[in-house]
């Protein structure tokens, strides 16, 4: 028993580690995929084009790819300016988790209609106070239970970089195991772990977006639309 | 130009390797996907209520986790298998449990009265799935199947870490054994923007041709 109760210490400072890992890769990836989700919807086609190159690139790239050819490729220049391999974690996975975010981000966007737009500018609302007062508070609500899919995506893809010696649960567990040589236990026990992890999250995800649905009236009335919408629910939820 | 030319006879190797994982772990995806839809749906508990059990903890693992459990863990009890299996099997397994939900969602394309009509002329629950429900989803579970198999082929990466041979895995020992890592670096990701680009539009304009036509 003492054994378990050694084993779980070990594992939970992991995750605590994976928890600050994707804390600060969902912060950063609100922040970026917002602003690339504006420009994909913004009237200058210069910055509609690099959003859409942006998102097509990086939802191309492998994040194990991208983490390696960082790690490999600048490593001793990273160390030399002071970042981690926490650090350049982070800022791999928030490159590549943005382009997926700043796609569903999009898709909140672009579900107002564009009556809404032409409403605002004949009041006389340019395009950023357009934007601002009446696209946003519309789609924010929406985009709460794609955030918190998008965090759960994190969480899962945040495991990559024990590759890059960052002392996550998973890196963790595999040090756990070559002392241990009991690869089904500890892996099973990391499983549980991120699933308390991340069984909370997808449950306040449905709520919330039940909730959200039934505010705005746009609950699915036909089979066909409920099917629809759970194919793209699914993809919502699979980044990585 | 020199160092492409260098890396890429080193590279093939791999990237032919990648192909077979994705491939491979689609067909399980695909297959596996399939059966668990059916086992979910079913109307005996039995069968069903272990199934949701099974999809709900293997969706909160991530595919590393599933791959070592497969790969490392299978082998204390006795049961060896390669990496480029374990790969095959492990990323196969994580990715079946969406699969299943993508299956699922076609079920309700089709209207339930058919299943109705179906039961009524006779037809076992299964015979309906197979002869009538089946046949109707396939349009609709067609698109997102061929966007898992373009995140499988990114996800094959994973397989690097149990040794299986594949594209990163070479590339990382061409960055080791030659030092040129920048290059070796843009080359892989640039492989993998040319292969996954053209695929993602393909299936997207797939996607809209048969909304279309499933409308009409």
């Amino acid at each position: 028993m003492s054994e378990l109760a050694g084993w779980l210490a070990i594992l939970v400072a992991g995750l605590v580690v994976t928890i600050e890992l994707a804390a600060w890769t969902l912060v950063l990836s609100i922040a970026l995929s917002s602003l690339i989700a504006m420009m994909s919807i913004s009237p200058l086609a210069p910055l509609r084009g690099f959003a859409r190159l942006y998102v097509d690139v990086f939802r191309s790239i492998p994040i194990l790819a991208l983490a390696i050819s960082v790690y490999y490729g600048l490593g001793e220049t990273l160390t030399s300016l002071g970042i981690t391999p926490f650090g350049t974690a982070v800022g791999v996975l928030t490159v590549i988790e943005s382009a997926y975010l700043a796609e569903l981000y999009r898709g909140s966007l672009e579900s107002i209609r564009r009556a809404q737009w032409d409403a605002a500018s004949s009041v006389g609302l340019g395009w950023l106070a357009t934007v601002r007062h009446v696209i946003l508070p519309q789609s924010l609500p929406p985009a709460i239970p794609v955030t918190l899919n998008m965090a759960i995506a994190i969480i899962k893809d945040s495991s990559l970089v024990s590759l890059i010696a960052v002392s996550e649960i998973t890196l963790v567990a595999n040090q756990l195991i070559a002392e241990t040589f009991k690869p089904i236990q500890v892996y099973g026990l990391v499983a549980i772990l991120y699933l308390l992890l991340i069984l909370p999250l997808s449950q306040a995800s449905r709520l919330i977006e039940i909730a959200v649905a039934r505010r705005l009236g746009i609950r699915p009335r036909t089979d066909e639309e409920r099917a629809m919408r759970r194919l793209s629910a699914v993809g919502d939820v699979k980044a990585g | 130009m020199n160092v492409i030319q260098d890396i890429m006879p080193y590279l093939l190797p791999g990237a032919l390797v990648t192909i077979e994982i994705s491939v491979g772990a689609w067909v399980v995806s695909a297959v596996l996907g399939l059966i668990l839809a059916l086992a979910r749906d079913s109307r005996t508990p039995l069968l069903s209520l272990p199934t949701v059990g099974s999809i709900e903890i293997i969706r909160a693992v991530p595919q590393l986790v599933v791959l070592y459990i497969v790969f490392f863990g299978l082998s204390t009890v006795g049961i060896n298998i390669d990496s480029l299996t374990a790969a095959i099997v492990g990323l196969g397994v994580s990715d079946a449990v969406f699969s299943a939900e993508y299956y699922r969602a076609g079920f309700l394309t089709v209207a339930h009265t058919q299943r109705d009509a179906g039961l009524s002329l006779g037809l076992t629950p299964l015979q309906v799935s197979r002869f009538v429900i089946i046949p109707q989803t396939i349009p609709f579970v067609v698109p997102p199947l061929l966007n898992s198999f373009i995140g499988l082929m990114k996800s094959a990466t994973l397989a690097s870490a149990v040794g299986a041979p594949e594209l990163l895995y070479d590339g990382r020992n061409f960055m080791e054994t030659t030092g040129q890592v920048a290059p070796a670096a843009v080359v892989i990701l640039g492989l993998y923007i040319i292969a996954t680009v053209p695929l993602t539009r393909m299936v997207k304009v797939l996607e809209q041709r048969i909304r279309a036509q499933t409308r009409a």
